[in-house]
């Protein structure tokens, strides 16, 4: 399954944000005799308005894909979009309009977010005033929505790191972009802090309706988002949704579900605990069934010799995301790790 | 809004900013005041040249011979008019550093008067010119008496109508007119104030001419150029004659308006002499070159009478050829100074570079940052231009303002600013061009590539320019340089410099290799990591070593420059005179030659006598030439170490009554035939050799040497010396020496050294401002070599202390920073040094081929160039220490600098 529609933005209000689609993207570091493919292929449609975390170990290409978003960095091949600037082909005058209007970042270390010689209300203006729209009211409105109104004239080192954070995503949202790119911006936080500052950025994405990308290796993070997306290897891998649901009993229950993400071609990737549980290795038997797709082990090299294969299915269906998986029957989806 | 967010910017990091602004009032200041005070130190040469000429070759000069007096009222002033005229249409430059114009007519042949007194017993004879002078009034002081009157000759003259009349006054005889001699001139005749001397026959019919002395003077002042235009009238000019005695000749000044008393004695054959003095005021060379050629090209029209033509007088100035040399010696000193000025005027641009590059580093994050919040390119790199130009404008306006003030320039132009105002743009240019950093996370070792591509390109380009440039000097050498300095010549030394820079950073990491793998085997850490981070991290900035390298250059530069014009100065000054000491003027008889060998510090003398125009008679055909006759054997132990010494062993040797001789090539004889030296007998004579010159001895062209002693036996003629090549011994101070000779002769003539000459070589603005210039390139070098040095360690500041928070968390203490600072400037040094010094020890020889140095040295020949090792290890142990005190110093504060980002993972 690509990501669809089944989360729902903010419905009370018409979304002012804007919609992330990345298809196939590929970025590639080349020098003499390495190549390094930070993303392999990455698909990720977030739409407008949304929340989303992306969350991936270290190396996982989660920082290439944010800078390849927030404008500084162009992809190697593939199809990436944000609020309908196309980033391949966007080059000087257009990269500057677009770092203007269309994103606004927060990054994990304050310092590179804040400049430390001016005050708050003097970094909210300073992207307004680089668009030549300086406006200290709008300024002041935006430091009260973020609740550090106290903080407009201090500098950031007469800040705690909380305040830091929230004057960071004011700062971010200055010239109203259409999308908040946000790198770990609980990293240095303590866990109260953290919360605080995620709570502020979902108040962001209710009031301002702009769609807000978390980057971050927290696992935390996700329990503050609809929709988590993990990536792997330079490809989105999982998703995770939650949504809150009130059960018969009048109890409200949140619910996670985790997904595989499939791409157009049909390949996907299987969660590393499936692989090691059922010690899935190089190739795997497929099935057909009528709603589901049936994966087991391949046991042709197995040393039993009275294992007929497909009379003993060892393998196990995705249990309880069968509506996850429609693969078109024509494709196999192939194991993980090979290309 | 936003100005006041720029400025919070520029003043966040005020450091940078402030050593840019620093480097470039400086830079400012010496780039303005270096053309000025290259043009003031030409005029300065010039003007000393001028005054260096004695009075009477600098000015110009011009005869008239022929009577052409007029009886007018007018005619003096119409002729003082006529000069000034003449003057004034001989162009701005002449007119503005001409003096009064002078002239005076004189008798041509002394007359023999009959004194009062008799003929002093001292003389054999006294002769008397006369002199019309209209001006002397003012250079004369009268002693006793009054200055000439009117003839009263004039008034009976016009009285005189008639034939008869004028026989009666002829029998009557004529009434004195009056005369004025000098202090010295009447006191040799015997003459007293009042006293009456006759002249022979004059005037139609033969009466005697009655002269009264009517007064006495001294010169106004003894020192007034006026008495060296006018020689033997302020002392009455003596002969000694050896057969006869001593003959003098008095001049003796008569009234100017005597023209009709002077026409009808028709004594004397008339001349006049003019001269327009010169004064050492010039600003404008080339200007004053070109009018004195203009105006001694042609003929001056000079009015004088009412009725009769102009006076046609040719003018002649030796000050063409003066300002020719000196004009040829500035050209040497400008390129030299070029030269040396090149390299650290490149450096400096190169350190504003830096300058600008560490500026954008200090605040890479907050331009980062706004360039990542939607500051445009030009929004980021106008901000930074602004900035810079807000740093570079008033710096240079500051510098090129106080320059201005300071050094005064003759002819100040607008293009001596073109430099500063480069200074003053640097700032903005290399800001606004420096790559702005962005926040995407680098990653240099994947973009290693493409920098080591261009590097190749840039060398190479540097080399090829460098081989081109020295091509090209070497073909054509040094342009023309009084107006404009050639580019080449400028260019080359520093792109020379560039290009060692280029292949000192090649080969820099092959001697650090090795010293890497002998600190692999040690158990110290410094010096491992050290040579470790200098390969791999290619920390060796471009700039600091160019820096390096320049300041090196230009130490061993100046030094073997000052030695080898020293040296070569020294040789052109013992080879003018001939030997350690030279001693002219007065006959020196042979008790006193005996006497000067005698002195203490004097090891020999050789004597030499000169025969103005004798004649050399070739088969008959007489042609006349200078005749030198010296003691050949004390002439060759004396001239031992003389450059361009003759070679007079053969003299002394004569063959039967053939007299050898060495003859100038300037004067060229048949050898074959008969050569007879034509005194009151012949003395045969043959050719043992020919010779360019002789120093010390001979002048001119035409000339001819041979042996004292044969010659006085050849011509029974007791030749006495007025010339002595006096040689000291080497352990015994010249000048000294010299002192003590001077006493031997009681003052008489003169007694010089080549010491002096050598002194007084260097005493000259061009050979004095040329090692100023070479003080202030090193003292420039040195400054710019230190601020390079700090640059590089606070642009290497951050990375050093994260590595250094690395390694402290690793158990390392605190003194290992020290180290790694070393290491990142030793190796650098070393290499510098030993670059700087083979570039420092080429570059003479590229200016021994393209400049001409002889006018410095006074030499007929280039002087050789001359490596004093002694002095250049120590020059360059100088600089080196200081740079050392300094890198210390830099280090301690690059340290306290590095201390602000100890903090493991900030990333940049």
């Amino acid at each position: 399954m690509t990501t669809t529609d089944t989360t729902t933005p903010a419905a009370e209000a018409p979304p002012r944000g804007g919609e992330i689609v990345c298809e196939d993207v590929v970025r590639i570091f080349s020098a003499d005799g390495i190549e390094v493919q930070a993303l392999q292929g990455l698909n990720l449609h977030v739409a407008a308005g949304d929340l989303v975390a992306i969350v991936g170990a270290s190396g996982s290409g989660k920082s290439t894909l944010l800078t390849i978003l927030s404008g500084l960095d162009t992809p190697t091949a593939g199809k990436a979009s944000v609020a309908g600037t196309d980033l391949l082909t966007m080059r000087g005058r257009a990269r500057v309009n677009y770092q203007r209007h269309t994103v606004g970042f927060v990054w994990q270390q304050t310092s590179r977010n804040l400049l430390p010689y001016l005050t708050a209300l003097e970094n909210v203006c300073l992207p307004m005033s680089l668009a030549g729209t300086a406006s200290v009211p709008h300024a002041e409105h935006l430091l009260r929505l973020l609740g550090v109104e106290h903080c407009r004239d201090r500098k950031p080192t007469e800040m705690s790191g909380g305040e830091q954070q929230r004057v960071a995503i004011a700062v971010a949202v200055a010239n109203s972009p259409k999308v908040l790119l946000a790198d770990e911006p609980t990293g240095e936080l303590d866990e109260a802090t953290s919360v605080e500052v995620l709570e502020t950025m979902r108040a962001v994405n209710a009031e301002l309706g702009v769609t807000v990308l978390i980057v971050t290796h927290d696992p935390t993070v996700s329990e503050h988002v609809r929709r988590t997306v993990q990536i792997r290897d330079g490809r989105t891998s999982t998703e995770v949704l939650r949504r809150r649901e009130t059960d018969e009993h009048g109890q409200e229950q949140h619910i996670a579900e985790e997904f595989a993400v499939l791409d157009k071609v049909g390949r996907m990737q299987l969660p590393h605990d499936f692989v090691d549980a059922l010690e899935l290795k190089q190739r795997v038997r497929l099935a057909l069934e009528p709603d589901h797709v049936g994966v087991w082990r391949d046991t042709t090299d197995d040393p039993k010799p009275t294992d007929q294969g497909e009379a003993a299915p060892s393998g196990a269906s995705n249990d309880g995301s069968d509506d996850a998986n429609r693969a078109e029957p024509s494709e196999r989806p192939e194991p993980e790790g090979t290309r | 809004m936003r100005f006041s967010l720029m400025r919070r910017q520029a003043a966040s990091s005020p450091g940078a900013s402030i050593a840019l602004a620093l480097i470039v009032l400086v830079a400012a200041g010496l780039f303005t005041a270096w053309p000025r005070l290259q043009q003031t130190t030409f005029n300065d040469e010039i003007n000393y040249q001028i005054e260096q000429t004695p009075a009477p070759v600098r000015a110009l000069t011009g005869a008239y011979s022929g009577w052409f007096l007029d009886q007018g009222p007018d005619s003096w002033s119409r002729l003082d008019a006529s000069l000034a005229d003449a003057v004034a249409g001989g162009g701005p430059a002449l007119a503005a550093s001409a003096g009064m114009p002078r002239y005076s007519v004189t008798s041509d042949e002394p007359v023999l008067p009959t004194l009062p007194n008799g003929l002093p017993t001292d003389l054999v004879g006294a002769g008397l010119r006369l002199r019309l002078d209209p001006g002397i009034a003012e250079h004369v002081r009268p002693v006793e008496g009054d200055l000439p009157a009117p003839s009263p000759v004039d008034d009976l003259l016009d009285a005189v109508q008639t034939q008869e009349g004028w026989e009666a006054v002829l029998a009557d005889g004529f009434p004195a007119t009056d005369i004025m001699l000098s202090v010295e001139s009447a006191q040799r005749m015997g003459l007293a104030v009042g006293d009456i001397l006759t002249l022979p026959q004059g005037f139609s019919g033969g009466a005697e001419i009655p002269l009264r002395l009517s007064g006495i003077f001294e010169p106004a002042d003894p020192a007034d150029p006026q008495w060296e235009f006018q020689l033997n009238t302020v002392r009455p000019l003596i002969i000694d004659d050896p057969n006869t005695g001593l003959h003098l000749t008095a001049t003796g000044y008569v009234n100017p308006d005597t023209v009709g008393w002077l026409n009808a004695t028709g004594l004397a054959v008339m001349s006049a002499e003019f001269w327009i003095p010169i004064e050492a005021t010039t600003t404008d060379t080339p200007a004053l070159i070109a009018d004195l050629r203009s105006f001694t090209g042609t003929p001056q029209n000079l009015e004088y009478s009412s009725q009769g033509p102009p006076v046609e007088v040719r003018f002649a100035s030796g000050l063409t050829d003066v300002l020719a040399g000196a004009t040829a010696r500035w050209q040497g000193t400008a390129a030299v100074l070029t030269m040396v000025a090149a390299g650290p005027a490149g450096v400096t641009f190169a350190i504003l570079a830096l300058g600008a590059r560490l500026a954008v580093s200090r605040r890479r994050t907050t331009l980062a940052l706004v360039s990542a919040r939607g500051g445009s390119g030009a929004q980021v790199r106008g901000m930074l231009a602004v900035e810079g130009l807000v740093l570079g404008l008033p710096a240079a306006a500051l510098g090129a303002a106080v320059a201005t003030l300071a050094v005064p320039s003759p002819q100040p132009s607008w293009t001596d600013y073109l430099l500063p105002a480069a200074a003053a743009l640097a700032p903005a240019v290399f800001l606004a061009t420096t790559p702005v950093p962005s926040l995407r996370a680098s990653r240099p070792d994947l973009s290693a590539r493409s920098t080591s591509q261009w590097r190749w390109v840039v060398e190479v380009v540097v080399l090829a320019l460098a081989a081109a440039a020295l091509y090209l000097m070497l073909q054509r050498g040094i342009g023309d340089a009084t107006a404009q300095a050639d580019p080449v010549a400028t260019a080359t030394p520093l792109l020379l410099a560039l290009a060692a820079c280029v292949i000192a950073l090649r080969l820099y990491p092959v001697p650090l290799r090795m010293v890497h793998a002998l600190t692999r085997s040690r158990r110290r850490l410094g010096g491992f990591l050290g040579s470790a981070r200098a390969i791999r991290e290619g920390s060796a900035g471009v700039v600091p070593m160019l820096a390096l390298i320049v300041g090196i250059s230009i130490a061993v530069f100046s030094t073997t420059m000052i030695t080898t014009l020293r040296a070569g100065t020294d040789s052109g000054a013992l080879a003018d005179a001939g030997a350690d000491i030279r001693m002219s003027g007065p006959v020196y008889s042979e008790e006193l030659i005996a006497q000067i060998a005698a002195t203490e510090g004097v090891t020999d003398v050789a004597a030499v006598t000169t025969i103005p125009n004798t004649p050399l008679s070739e088969d008959g055909t007489i042609r006349r030439l200078d005749l030198y006759a010296v003691d050949s054997d004390a002439l060759a132990r004396v001239q031992e170490d003389v450059p361009g010494a003759l070679d007079v062993s053969e003299l002394a040797t004569p063959d039967g009554d053939t007299l050898p001789i060495v003859v100038s090539t300037g004067h060229e004889v048949e050898t074959d035939v008969p050569l007879e030296l034509v005194f009151s007998d012949a003395v045969p004579v043959s050719v043992v050799g020919q010779a360019e010159a002789a120093s010390g001895v001979a002048e001119g062209r035409s000339w001819a040497i041979v042996d004292l002693d044969l010659l006085r036996e050849a011509t029974g003629q007791n030749l006495s010396p007025r010339l002595l090549l006096v040689d000291v011994a080497d352990d015994a101070d010249p000048a000294l020496v010299a002192g003590a000779l001077h006493d031997v002769v009681s003052g008489e003539g003169q007694v010089t050294s080549p010491a002096q000459n050598a002194a007084d070589v260097f005493a000259s603005p061009s050979a004095g401002s040329m090692i100023r210039g070479f003080v202030i390139a090193l003292v420039v070098s040195v400054l710019l070599c230190i601020v390079a040095l700090v640059m590089t360690l606070v642009l290497a500041a951050p990375a050093r202390g994260r590595l250094m928070a690395v390694l402290r968390t690793l158990g390392v203490g605190p003194g290992l920073a020290r180290s790694l600072v070393a290491w990142e400037t030793a190796p650098l040094t070393v290499v510098a040094i030993v670059v700087g010094a083979a570039l420092g020890l080429a570059l003479p020889q590229l200016v021994g081929a393209t400049v001409d140095l002889r006018p410095f040295t006074g030499d007929d020949a280039q002087p050789p160039i001359i490596y004093d090792p002694l002095l250049l290890v120590g020059v360059i142990a100088g600089v080196v220490a200081i740079l050392t005190g300094c890198v210390v110093l830099a280090s301690g504060i690059a340290r306290r600098l590095s201390l602000s980002v100890l903090r493991i993972g900030d990333a940049q």
